[in-house]
Formats: C-alpha cells, sequence, structure tokens
C-alpha cells in the first residue's frame, strides 16, 4: 500500500468539487491513467453526495477521505460519522425502465456498482461509517 | 482550501425549422448546482420553449444528480410535472397514457464530452434522450 492521503472537508454539497480534486490530484501524481480516474472520480462523488444527503442530512459533519494506490488499484475510503447508510445494501436500478417509469433516484449507487471494482462498507472501530471504493488497474506502467 | 464548484448555464434561442432554444451547461454539474438547472427548463417550458436542445459540450463532469436534472427536463419538456427531487428522488412520476418509452421528441443532448457521455451509457438514459454529434444535425432533427 502506498503512502496515503487525507482530507477532511465539511459534509457540504459545494465541497464536492473539492473532494474531486483532491482524489484526481492523488490519482494523476500516481500516473494513473485518466478512463479509470473519472470512473473514480464519479464513483467518488457519489459516495460524498451519499454521505451528504442521506447521512448527515442537511447537519453539519465532516467527511474524511483517504486515497492511496495499492499496487496498481486506487483505494478511497471515505468515513464520516452520520448516522448508519449503507449505499450497498440498496436495491439494484433497472435502467432499462422507460422515462416515466423510472424512479428519479437511486442512479448515485448505480453508478457507484457500475464504476468501482469492489465498494465494501463497514463500521470502524471508533464507531464511523467506512465506505471502500477500489478501483483496479488505474497506475498505468511507467 | 480553494472550492472549485463552478458552473454556468447560457442560454440561446435559435430558429430553425421550429424555434429551438439551447440550453449550455458550462463547468461541471453535481449535486450543489442541478436544482438551478432544473428551475431553468421549467422557467423556459413556462415562456413557451417546446424543443429544447441541451448543449453539454463544455461540460467536463456529471454527476447522478446531473442526471436526475435531465430526467426532470425530459419530463418537463412531455408536458409532465417531474416529482420533487429532493423529497422525492425514489419516487416514479406518475404514470400517463400514450406517453410513455422511445425517444423524447423535443428535447435532445448536443455533443456530451466522453465522461458525460458514459454516465448517460451506463444510466440508460441514450434510450430516451437522443445524442447528436454536431449542432447542424441537432437542429434539423428537430
Amino acid at each position: 500500500m502506498g503512502e496515503p492521503s487525507y482530507l477532511h472537508i465539511a459534509a457540504d454539497l459545494k465541497n464536492l468539487a473539492t473532494i474531486r480534486r483532491f482524489v484526481e490530484g492523488v490519482a494523476r501524481r500516481g500516473n494513473g491513467n485518466p478512463q479509470a480516474i473519472t470512473d473514480v472520480l464519479i464513483a467518488t462523488n457519489e459516495a460524498a453526495t451519499n454521505v451528504i444527503l442521506h447521512g448527515y442530512q442537511g447537519q453539519p459533519g465532516v467527511i474524511e477521505v483517504e486515497v492511496a494506490y495499492d499496487q496498481d488499484a486506487l483505494v478511497v475510503y471515505l468515513r464520516d460519522r452520520a448516522p448508519r447508510f449503507d449505499p450497498t445494501s440498496t436495491p439494484a436500478l433497472d435502467v432499462r425502465l422507460p422515462l416515466e417509469q423510472r424512479p428519479l433516484g437511486g442512479m448515485g449507487v448505480h453508478m457507484m456498482r457500475q464504476l468501482a471494482d469492489e465498494l465494501i462498507y463497514r463500521t470502524t472501530d471508533d464507531g464511523r461509517n467506512e465506505l471502500v471504493l477500489v478501483k483496479k488497474g488505474v497506475r498505468e506502467s511507467r | 482550501m480553494k472550492a472549485w464548484n463552478q458552473m454556468a448555464i447560457v442560454i440561446h434561442q435559435v430558429q430553425a425549422r421550429v424555434p429551438v432554444t439551447i440550453m449550455q451547461l458550462h463547468g461541471e454539474l453535481d449535486a450543489s448546482h442541478y436544482l438551478d438547472v432544473i428551475a431553468q427548463a421549467r422557467e423556459l417550458y413556462a415562456a413557451g420553449t417546446r424543443h429544447l436542445l441541451l448543449d453539454l459540450s463544455d461540460l467536463s463532469f456529471m454527476a447522478s444528480s446531473g442526471l436526475v436534472a435531465l430526467h426532470s427536463i425530459a419530463l418537463i419538456m412531455r408536458g409532465r410535472e417531474p416529482p420533487d427531487p429532493e423529497h422525492g428522488r425514489k419516487a416514479s412520476p406518475p404514470r400517463a397514457k400514450g406517453v410513455e418509452g422511445g425517444l423524447v421528441a423535443n428535447c435532445k443532448i448536443l455533443n456530451p464530452q466522453p465522461p458525460v457521455s458514459w454516465a448517460l451509457e451506463v444510466s440508460g438514459f441514450k434510450a430516451f434522450l437522443e445524442v447528436c454529434a454536431d449542432l447542424e444535425t441537432a437542429l434539423a432533427s428537430f
């Protein structure tokens, strides 16, 4: 596992772009390929949005983002102290439904599942929510 | 830390075979801005817009909340009132006779960048929102 980088930031929708830039910076410094980095950015953005909207539900809070390479894989950890919200337990979305029958929501978890190779939810020893996103094959050979 | 959450909406009116409103989205579309996009589309429809081209050529990132905005706009352009995305993200729009399925004829997308095009692909949105590669083709298609 490479040296991790950390960001602690207020759980506010206005900070989503900052979270994306942070993850992108770490990924690019590690020589990641652009398409895989885009996938990680989308998945991380969706995870952080869920923490803000469904975890903290508008209440003040903090999100910790940890990013590190594990060989060729990029691993993103999101930790928070919001009430438990496990995005991995939500039912699969049927994206074949026509416009009038589709729910407006649920797309974020669908995109996380599509774009990450592993999506793990757990509770840390100190009681925080932790979501782990693993994207394999991100680091290109030098 | 600096914030990057910048997005702009620019509106143009073009006379093709029919009057077409072009809504250009610039920047990055995430949960911090998507309600503004829906509100703008609702305002245009109320003001008489019946053919809408969403120009995504300068949109470098789109989260699932952006997809919620596109979904809502497609319903608005079909004369339907979409559920409130803040309170009804899991709710399906009410079904209406004669309007289900297929492409939305009066609302199309112009030239999405690869990350946005990928989001449209994995979400299944290309089944009801036609994607046009260039402006001339898009305008001629209405």
